[in-house]
């Protein structure tokens, strides 16, 4: 197991160096039109140039870039001039930023991940009843409308026109509930849909009929034999959900007003504040790959073919 | 003798869409307390559905019992509800499947495995402790019937029967015993996760698997072939069963490690006076343990009878075709292997007549037309129109062929 994890550990750290290094290199070829307002004076352009390290050579650049990187260290914000990149995204003394997107996304997870296991699990042992072809339309329904309706449409019944819940801001409990549910829908139904497939084929499995000519109670079939091997499968996509989850969401946050990381990255890209882009980019992708490095290893948890495997 | 199962004209078909095809067709067959019954048959023939049909295992959907009655100890399996079949699941009939690999559940721990059926019929609840009290009421003053009576249901042996038996023999004095012994069952017969560990480090080892205290919190796929299948065995023993159904339990195996996984089996099975149906494609493999046989050919019975019977007096031309195509040491090398010429049939186009005749040598013209009837001579049972009087001349070809591979095999 220790070794799977070095392994794994290993791979991720290289993962996340070859994501920054893209980044730069993508972001330097994108044509700088920063300072290209006429009214800034060619003098004052230079000045900024040499502020921001732009008048180096591409190559020292990247390595001042990499270090930086190192001390976790993204530089300073061009669109908010004096402020450091990482102190917007950890943002510890309003609460925005990071910590505003990981609260959302963590209540998200918390609600997601259960629901759309019990559902699975619930469709799957009733296949082919009402119950579960009830479930298989509503899932679709969660997968197949973006997200933007969904958050736009309960604004509109709940917020405005039934006024049972505020519709701005992630403070209280109460404002908690329409962000929650509203990034909830997808992954429930995502990992609802999985989870029913995966218990479905277990159904069938060799074991599931041992288990029965052993003569245990159907419910410890159920949750012994079937759902722990159904549950191998979804934990593979919690990896990529926990990240997108986790990292911010673009239409959420920005529907609610929630200032969350979603929200800058929007704004970055407008703002053409590229060292912003920059860190969220490399931020982003180092959630995913640390996502998927736990479920790797949570994988080895479940799965003890994994975890003793030398 | 006493008949332990007691399967009668049995049929399950399989649905696809708007088909159905019928796997089992009619198939009677009877297992004896003791017993060593072997089903042997091509694959397809129908053999582990019609075992796992009594137990109600197949998958339904698409399997169908579509009717037959399976009697076991006074009761019709097929009329019990599911509840009540599951006490008989496991408890009195355990099953060994082929492959132990995808048989067992790859991730639980092995003693896991056992101990969960150990704990499911073995615990003693107070509704339990009641019935049982009931049964010992009659048995007052008879220490003989007692001990047995112990030995079947609380599984003392040793010191802890001589024990149990007085301690039992001293409720049972008393004027109102029945409140003593439900107290003394619930106490005695509470089965601890502790007490079923070490019950499965002591299957683990009744099946000679090396270093059991280890195993048991090992994982099936750390072990090797042989080693899966002694976890197999030791967990359908687990709760002492009146019948074990092994359905090939030896296929997936080496040729070395198949005959040890076998004598322990026999062994075992004789030691606990449990009968066995033992399913199988070769015949080889239970001429020396099995007692009865059965030859299964498209979802019916074509013969059954002892081993002796089947070997030495067949009677139908499928078990012959069986006989002749066992391959030989003593005939010389390079000669061709007798085979059976042509497939099984297809199920979904099953003769009208007899499932053989598309392959039988002595195939007549009633054959192709009418499903032949049984006959039996002294619990030895054949389906075959030879047997019908008019067809003398065609049994006089058949019973020469018999002779000359009994006269090659007496050599």
């Amino acid at each position: 197991m220790l070794k799977y994890v070095v392994r794994r550990v290993i791979t991720a750290a290289i993962t996340v160096f070859v994501l920054a290094t893209v980044t730069f290199f993508l972001l330097k070829l994108v044509p700088n039109g920063l300072f290209a307002d006429p009214n800034i004076t060619a003098e004052a352009r230079a000045k900024l140039y040499a502020h921001y390290g732009l008048d180096k050579p591409v190559f020292e650049q990247y390595l001042v870039y990499l270090r930086n990187l190192a001390h976790l260290d993204l530089g300073e914000s061009i669109a908010n001039p004096g402020r450091k990149i990482t102190t917007m995204i950890l943002d510890p003394a309003t609460g925005n930023g990071l910590p505003q997107s990981m609260r959302l996304g963590l209540c998200a997870l918390v609600f997601s991940v259960p629901m759309g296991i019990a559902l699975g699990t619930l469709s799957g042992l009733n296949r082919g009843r009402a119950l579960d072809k009830a479930l298989i339309g509503l899932s679709l329904v969660g997968i197949s409308i973006p997200s933007f309706v969904v958050a736009t449409m309960s604004v509109t019944v709940f917020g405005n026109i039934l006024g049972w819940l505020p519709t701005t801001g992630f403070s209280t409990p109460k404002e908690m509930i329409l962000p929650t549910v509203c990034l909830s829908l997808n992954p429930i139904a995502t990992i609802a849909r999985l989870m029913r497939t995966s218990l479905v084929e277990t159904e069938n499995a060799d074991y599931v009929k041992t288990a029965r000519s052993k003569g245990l109670k159907r419910s410890r079939i159920v949750v012994r034999h079937q759902v722990r091997n159904a549950l191998l499968p979804v934990v593979t996509i919690l990896g990529p959900i926990t990240a997108s989850l986790l990292c911010g969401t673009f239409v959420v946050e920005s529907i609610f007003n929630i200032k969350g990381l979603g929200c800058y990255y929007v704004e970055s890209i407008s703002d053409r504040d590229y060292g912003l882009v920059m860190g969220l980019t490399v931020l982003f992708g180092t959630f995913l790959v640390v996502a998927n490095l736990t479920v790797d290893i949570l994988y080895g948890l479940i799965d003890p073919r994994i975890r003793l495997k030398r | 003798m006493e008949r332990l199962l007691d399967v009668r004209d049995m049929r399950v078909s399989f649905r696809s869409g708007k088909t159905s095809v019928e796997a089992i067709r009619g198939a009677s067959f009877h297992v004896n307390e003791k017993e060593i019954m072997a089903i042997v048959g091509e694959s397809g023939s129908g053999k582990s559905v019609l075992t796992q049909s009594c137990l109600r295992l197949i998958a339904s959907p698409p399997g169908q019992i579509d009717g037959g009655e399976v009697w076991f100890c006074g009761r019709d399996l097929m009329s019990l509800s599911e509840s009540q079949l599951q006490r008989v699941r496991g408890r009195e009939i355990s099953v060994i499947f082929q492959d132990a690999m995808t048989a067992l559940n790859p991730t639980m721990k092995i003693g896991d495995q056992i101990t969960e059926m150990l704990l499911q019929h073995l615990r003693m609840t107070r509704a339990d402790a009641r019935a049982l009290a009931e049964e010992i009421l009659p048995l007052r003053e008879e220490p003989e019937k007692i001990a047995q009576w112990l030995q079947r249901n609380l599984r003392s042996s040793g010191e802890r029967l001589a024990e149990d038996t007085v301690a039992l023999s001293g409720f049972l004095r008393e004027k109102e015993p029945r409140g003593p012994i439900e107290q003394w069952l619930l106490q005695r017969g509470a089965y601890t996760r502790a007490q079923a560990r070490e019950e499965a480090v002591r299957l683990l080892a009744s099946v000679k698997i090396p270093d059991p205290q280890k195993r048991i919190d090992q994982y099936i796929f750390q072990c090797s072939g042989g080693m899966r299948q002694r976890v197999m065995i030791a967990m359908a023993l687990s709760c002492r069963p009146r019948l074990v159904i092994a359905d090939e339990p030896t296929t997936a195996l080496d040729v070395t490690i198949k005959a040890e996984i076998l004598d322990l089996l026999a062994q075992l099975i004789r030691s606990l006076g449990t009968s066995i149906i033992l399913i199988t494609h070769d015949l080889g493999t239970v001429a020396s343990c099995a007692d009865r046989i059965g030859v299964m050919y498209g979802g019916q019975f074509m013969e059954q009878g002892t081993s002796r019977e089947i070997f030495y007096e067949t009677l139908h031309p499928y078990t012959l075709g069986l006989l002749q195509a066992m391959p030989r040491l003593d005939l010389p090398r390079g000669g061709a292997l007798s085979t059976i010429p042509g497939n099984p049939p297809n199920l979904n186009r099953m003769p009208s007549g007899c499932p053989f005749s598309t392959r039988c040598r002595y195939c007549m013209a009633v054959c192709k037309e009418q499903q032949p009837p049984q006959a039996e001579w002294n619990g030895h049972t054949v389906r075959c129109w030879l047997y019908d009087p008019r067809a003398a001349q065609q049994k006089e070809l058949f019973d020469a062929e018999k002779e000359r591979l009994h006269v090659r095999n007496d050599a």
